[in-house]
């Protein structure tokens, strides 16, 4: 999977948030081969001193700092120079929401944001809804990777609308699009790439499932399995019945 | 001089540039982090040119977990 100049063995993209412990996290990372992870920043309290910076780092991944939480423009893109300057990279994950509730990404905003973000050299991968309208016009702004919503943020739904979802890939044939949000099961994952998806990106299905371990094991089959099962080549879906059995030489009949 | 660090309002009794106030009030944290003054990224490079107003608002951000 391409990230800007970046190429990603494996089409996981993996939130660092929530685990039971740091090393559930490092052994996640491991068991799905994953080479990209999300991060933020937040408020550094006076005497702290955090380890997370030096246990990400072990992990080898590219760093793909996000502006979670952000609700404003000027708040999404002074969070991302900051995280430029913490993490040391371009890439940032912009997220800018129109409320705290939904945490729906705000069209306008959005755009806005990543506009400025991309005049100042960021990499940015925007955190959209499923509306077309809404991705294409961040392609045009010049965003090469486009992350649309399959449900909401930790909602585990998985692909709410998949025909408008569908109807993006299909427009968008040249960008990386990754599926960001909703994810809760195995399956929600293998429709993503069954619809010609790039990727995924997802933290809460992993870090809050009981056994964490496990999920990112069923994670890695079910990627596996998605990717040979589309290499075999899908029959078409049809609106009717086609009979699997032939009819010719159907007895009872009269010829 | 009143300023406000990560929201928490905080006296000051001298005149202190932004490295200093820094090096006071994270002396323990040996953590990275990056600075907004009055909602505006300072990259580390200016910290010691820019001294603290009254009012100011100082927002340290360090590395977190995030999805």
């Amino acid at each position: 999977m391409q990230i800007y100049d970046i190429k990603l063995k494996t089409n996981i993209i993996l939130g660092s948030s929530g685990y039971p412990s740091p090393q559930t996290f490092i052994d996640c990372v491991k068991i799905l081969n994953c080479e990209m992870i999300t991060v933020a920043v937040r408020r550094l309290k006076k005497s702290e001193n955090n380890n997370f910076l030096n246990l990400i780092k072990k992990t080898k991944c590219t760093i793909l700092p996000n502006t979670a939480g952000c609700l404003s423009i000027d708040e999404a893109v002074v969070t991302a120079e900051m995280a430029r300057e913490i993490f040391q990279t371009d890439l940032i994950k912009l997220e800018v929401i129109e409320d705290d509730l939904t945490l729906k990404p705000s069209m306008k905003n959005t755009i806005k944001a990543g506009e400025k973000l991309l005049k100042k050299g960021f990499k940015v991968l925007p955190y959209t809804t499923d509306d077309i309208k809404f991705v294409k016009t961040m392609k045009s702004i010049g965003c090469k990777v486009i992350m649309p919503w399959g449900s909401q943020i930790g909602s585990g739904r998985g692909l709410e609308n998949p025909d408008k979802l569908l109807k993006i890939r299909n427009e968008i044939e040249d960008l990386t699009l990754i599926i960001d949000a909703g994810i809760g099961r195995i399956s929600h994952v293998c429709e993503a790439f069954e619809l010609g998806y790039d990727g995924v990106l997802l933290n809460t299905a992993i870090s809050k499932a009981n056994y964490p371990k496990k999920f990112a094991q069923a994670l890695k089959l079910s990627i596996d399995a998605a990717k040979i099962s589309i290499d075999s080549g899908l029959i078409p879906i049809r609106n009717f019945a086609t009979p699997s059995t032939t009819n010719i030489g159907m007895p009872f009949k009269k010829k | 001089m009143v300023i406000y660090i990560n929201g928490i309002k905080t006296n000051l009794d001298q005149k202190l540039s932004l490295s200093k106030l820094l090096k006071l009030n994270f002396t323990q944290s040996r953590s990275s982090y990056a600075v907004a003054l009055n909602n505006e990224f300072i990259p580390k490079s200016r910290y010691k040119d820019i001294i603290i107003k009254e009012g100011d608002k100082v927002e340290v951000v360090t590395a977190q977990p995030g999805g």
